[in-house]
């Protein structure tokens, strides 16, 4: 029988900050291809 | 040769593309075509010796853009109309072997991160309709090639069964302002039996009326319409729950098991969509250890899926699965 979870899920760890960038390739027949790579993303602060 | 026919028997469109007899079958993993272009080598379907994840589109499509005239006319009962669309080829990684669930979560992460963009950008398309994300998982599905990747088809129209689930959702939503898939995740729930996985933001449950014995949903908690309206956090648990999944799948039986991995999402014609509600159906094609679950006259035919299992009785063995996938 299935028994409930009485705690809540474990939260994953926070996703890395990671910026989409991609980069455009056509080829000789016209078809495209997209190179996808991941910069890190700098969180800002937000200090006064 | 290419063109959208109407089945005026059944009300939807069949494509046909005469150029996909001609696609790479089962090549050697040194000619694979997905893989990396090395020094010397042959040049595959990606120029570049590395690479993160890449898409481009397929050499094989099933959509054009543009499309071809088509090769026969139509008449007023069975119209003809020209296959304009997108179908693109998303490689998961550089590396040749392994699966989706071997993956490392930031991977899947990232490729959660491709997948949204690639709705965004093909369903501004004035000419798309529906983008449809899927990954067929083994040769007993018809993969032709066994380097890791899926596929996306960006359609000029709204696929037929994405299209009845929304006209069911829409109805529910008409009658009692509330969407549908939250109100069947919130049944699930309550009774907790299907249920094999839950995060931060994502479930996933064997559904009441599966069709498979271990057909899966995959959904975000909260009502989300599409990949485009995801966090990063429920981006993060989505792939996290599609890794701790497929991982089980294939603790279930000891042997990679074959697969259908389908988004479901908000179309992209520009209409409004109530009952919208992200959902990832996994449609596994093994019934038990070296048994396939085939879809024959009942359910080809007559459109009705024979379960030969209970979903109850399924979803424990899922559970542990999973657990031992994680491991």
């Amino acid at each position: 029988m299935y028994e409930k979870p009485t705690d809540k899920p474990t939260p994953p760890p926070t996703p890395p900050a990671v910026r989409l960038e991609r980069r455009l390739h056509t080829r000789e027949d016209g078809r495209y291809l997209l190179y996808y790579t991941f910069a890190p993303r700098e969180e800002r602060s937000c200090r006064s | 040769m290419s063109e959208l026919r109407w089945n005026a028997h059944l009300g939807e469109w069949t494509m046909t593309s005469s150029v996909r007899m001609e696609r790479t079958y089962h090549p050697p993993a040194d000619f694979c075509p997905l893989c990396p272009t090395k020094p010397g080598a042959f040049e595959t379907e990606v120029p570049e010796p590395d690479y993160d994840i890449v898409v481009f589109e397929n050499r094989f499509p099933s959509l054009f853009d543009p499309a071809p005239e088509p090769v026969v006319p139509g008449t007023e009962l069975s119209p003809v109309e020209r296959s304009q669309g997108r179908c693109e080829v998303v490689v998961y990684t550089p590396e040749h072997s392994g699966s989706f669930g071997q993956l490392p979560l930031e991977r899947i992460y990232r490729l959660a991160l491709v997948w949204q963009d690639r709705y965004r950008e093909l369903g501004a398309l004035e000419f798309v309709d529906y983008v449809l994300i899927f990954e067929n998982r083994g040769r007993e599905v018809g993969v032709t090639l066994d380097h890791p990747h899926g596929q996306l088809y960006a359609f000029p129209f709204i696929p037929t069964i994405p299209e009845r689930e929304l006209a069911l959702a829409g109805e529910h939503h008409a009658r009692t302002g509330r969407c549908l898939t939250c109100d069947l995740l919130a049944e699930e729930q309550a009774d907790g039996r299907r249920i094999v996985f839950e995060n931060e933001h994502c479930v996933a449950y064997i559904p009441f009326a599966a069709r498979y014995p271990y057909e899966l949903m995959v959904l975000p908690r909260v009502c989300t319409p599409s990949l485009a309206e995801m966090t990063e956090p429920q981006l993060w648990s989505l792939a996290e729950a599609l890794k701790a999944v497929t991982l089980g799948y294939d603790a279930l039986f000891g042997e990679p098991l074959p697969y259908m991995m389908i988004f479901h999402q908000a179309p992209t014609d520009g209409g409004v969509w109530p009952g919208a509600h992200l959902h990832v159906e996994f449609h596994p094609l093994q019934r038990s250890a070296g048994k396939l679950k085939y879809r024959a006259s009942v359910e080809s035919g007559g459109g009705n899926f024979i379960n030969d299992s209970l979903p109850e009785d399924k979803a424990p063995e899922m559970r542990e699965a999973i657990a031992r996938g994680a491991a």
